[in-house]
């Protein structure tokens, strides 16, 4: 008996994948227990093969990888540098990734021990130093004094300049330092509102102590702390939009100026409050960001566009759920962003949020979303 | 809107187009033909690697080397086939570079005890085995075969001989997977 060709055995293979086998092959086989096994072999070895090499990863990590090529190649024409791959690299799906690690809201530390108060800061300008010394509760507390509240430090210098939102507001727990607890905050404190004892004491000094008052300034401002005149220190939300005005063209500083209490607090005008709802998003993120080294962090930019290539202006950028910046005219973002694996999340109005894990290194990475519109 | 081609691997559908607007600078054109063919393209970069790590980056290489060079793609023709010739010598040019760092350092790790999710059998593994010792063109004919299913024309035109080669080739290839050489 004449065995089949390897040739022939091939052939027969894939024209039986096709559906037409050949008949003269078919009943040779069915006869020759030799051919039939070599027959056999093959058939098992091309469905192993299917079966082992055919199944694609899943459809979100075929997705990450392709927006990493558009990523590398938008990078490379505009002569950025090229992220590395392996910073990129997301092996696992979503469902099967770790929770992503939660980004401390900088700018909100510990809460302190001791008196404390939540306290509002007007951001003089970019560049102001790291530490913040400022004032204005913007509730009281029972526990606290007025006085010079210390703001825990945040980065403020990672941005580009023309991307800085101001005026920031900065939220935080105060501390209130040693040196900022004069004895005429603590008396003010003992004696209740300002409207109750202030016009005794302007009284009493104008009739009775005016011989004194000089000594009386003088002894005030000796036990004060140095602060400096060209502060922009707001007294809570409701002056947000005069400090807004001001602060713009005011020198960095670092310190503020005591201001008493504010009992409550007024409701600020809907731009101002919406200004300063949005620039405290944009700084938050920001701020907890600063909770680790500062010179690992890599910048993230990226640009939303429509799908019509169009630029999304004012579209939320949240990392780790917390709003980090907002896209300018040309749907542009850029922020500063500890190094790892994080969730990011771009949102506009009238079009379909969209989600990515991206895996930030040690070099600038710029990534692009494509919003389609909502249904 | 346009039909999915019915046969990615020989019928062009829609590539020529998004080339040529790729070509004129176009991103969105070039992301959207990339796009296109990467579950393909990531089985014949899987084939080629037979490691998960070396075929995503295999994947990325040649989707940019593909970006870069989209120039030398022929004109009409489906982009598929270029993209998996392109695999193919930058997975070649990649063995040779690790067989050159082998020279001076360890040996790269074996085939991947896990394959799709699945441990491998004694008899996954030997094929698997006798796969591997394969040359990246041979490799990327027996998985344009076996696993993407092309007759022996569209195998011709994929990867650039006459249909009698290629099945010659093929038979050549079963018996060696088979073990049937050895023996």
């Amino acid at each position: 008996m004449k065995h089949l060709t390897s040739r022939k055995l091939c052939e027969f293979l894939d024209d039986a994948l096709e559906g037409v086998p050949d008949e003269e092959a078919a009943l040779h086989l069915r006869s020759c227990p030799m051919c039939r096994a070599r027959y056999e072999a093959w058939t098992s070895g091309d469905e192993a093969m299917r079966e082992m090499l055919s199944q694609p990863p899943e459809e979100d990590v075929l997705e990450q990888w392709s927006s990493w090529v558009e990523l590398a190649v938008t990078a490379e024409r505009k002569g950025l540098p090229v992220p590395e791959f392996a910073e990129l690299r997301l092996p696992l799906p979503p469902s099967l990734l770790p929770p992503a690690p939660e980004v401390p809201r900088v700018g909100v530390p510990p809460r302190p021990q001791g008196p404390v108060r939540f306290a509002t800061l007007e951001e003089p300008r970019r560049g102001a130093p790291a530490s913040y010394v400022g004032q204005a509760p913007a509730a009281p507390a029972p526990n606290t004094t007025g006085g010079i509240y210390e703001i825990a430090p945040y980065a403020a210098s990672r941005r580009a300049p023309t991307e800085l939102p101001r005026p920031v507001t900065v939220r935080g727990y105060a501390r209130l330092p040693d040196s900022s607890s004069g004895w005429l905050d603590r008396l003010a404190q003992g004696l209740g509102p300002t409207s109750v004892w202030a016009p005794i004491a302007i009284l009493f000094g104008v009739l009775v102590t005016a011989p004194i008052v000089p000594v009386i300034i003088h002894l005030t401002q000796g036990a004060r702390p140095a602060v400096h005149d060209d502060v922009s220190s707001s007294a809570g939300a409701g002056t947000t939009e005069r400090s807004a005005a001001t602060s713009a063209s005011e020198p960095s500083v670092a310190s503020g100026r005591v201001a008493p209490a504010v009992p409550a607090q007024p409701s600020p005008p809907p731009a101002a409050e919406a200004r300063a709802r949005a620039a405290s998003d944009a700084v938050q993120g920001e701020s907890a960001a600063a909770a680790l080294p500062q010179g690992t962090w890599p910048l993230l930019c990226g640009e939303v566009l429509d799908t019509h290539r169009a630029a999304i202006e004012g579209a939320r950028i949240t990392l780790a759920g917390v709003v980090v910046a907002r896209t300018d005219r040309r749907g542009r973002f850029s922020l500063a962003c500890p190094p790892g694996k994080r969730v990011l999340r771009v949102e506009a109005p009238g079009h379909a949020p969209a989600t990515r894990v991206i895996v930030l290194g040690s070099k600038t990475l710029e990534t692009r979303f494509l919003l389609e519109s909502a249904k | 809107m346009h039909d999915p081609p019915r046969r990615p691997w020989t019928e062009p559908g829609r590539d020529p187009e998004l080339a040529l607007a790729a070509q004129n600078g176009d991103l969105g054109a070039l992301f959207t033909l990339l796009r296109k063919h990467r579950r393909e393209l990531w089985r014949m970069c899987f084939a080629l690697t037979l490691d998960r790590a070396r075929a995503e980056r295999l994947f990325h290489d040649t989707l940019l080397r593909a970006a870069k060079n989209l120039r030398s793609l022929p004109a009409g023709a489906a982009l598929l086939p270029w993209l998996a010739r392109l695999a193919a010598h930058l997975a070649a040019t990649s063995s040779r570079q690790d067989a050159t760092g082998r020279a001076a350092g360890p040996a790269t790790p074996a085939l991947d005890p896990v394959v799709a999710g699945t441990p491998l059998g004694d008899a996954e593994r030997s094929i698997l085995q006798a796969f591997s010792r394969l040359s990246e063109t041979d490799r990327l004919l027996l998985a344009l075969a076996s696993i993407e299913r092309l007759t022996y024309p569209e195998l011709a035109a994929v990867a650039r001989r006459d249909v009698p080669a290629v099945m010659q080739q093929l038979a050549v290839l079963r018996t060696r997977l088979a073990g049937e050489e050895a023996a």
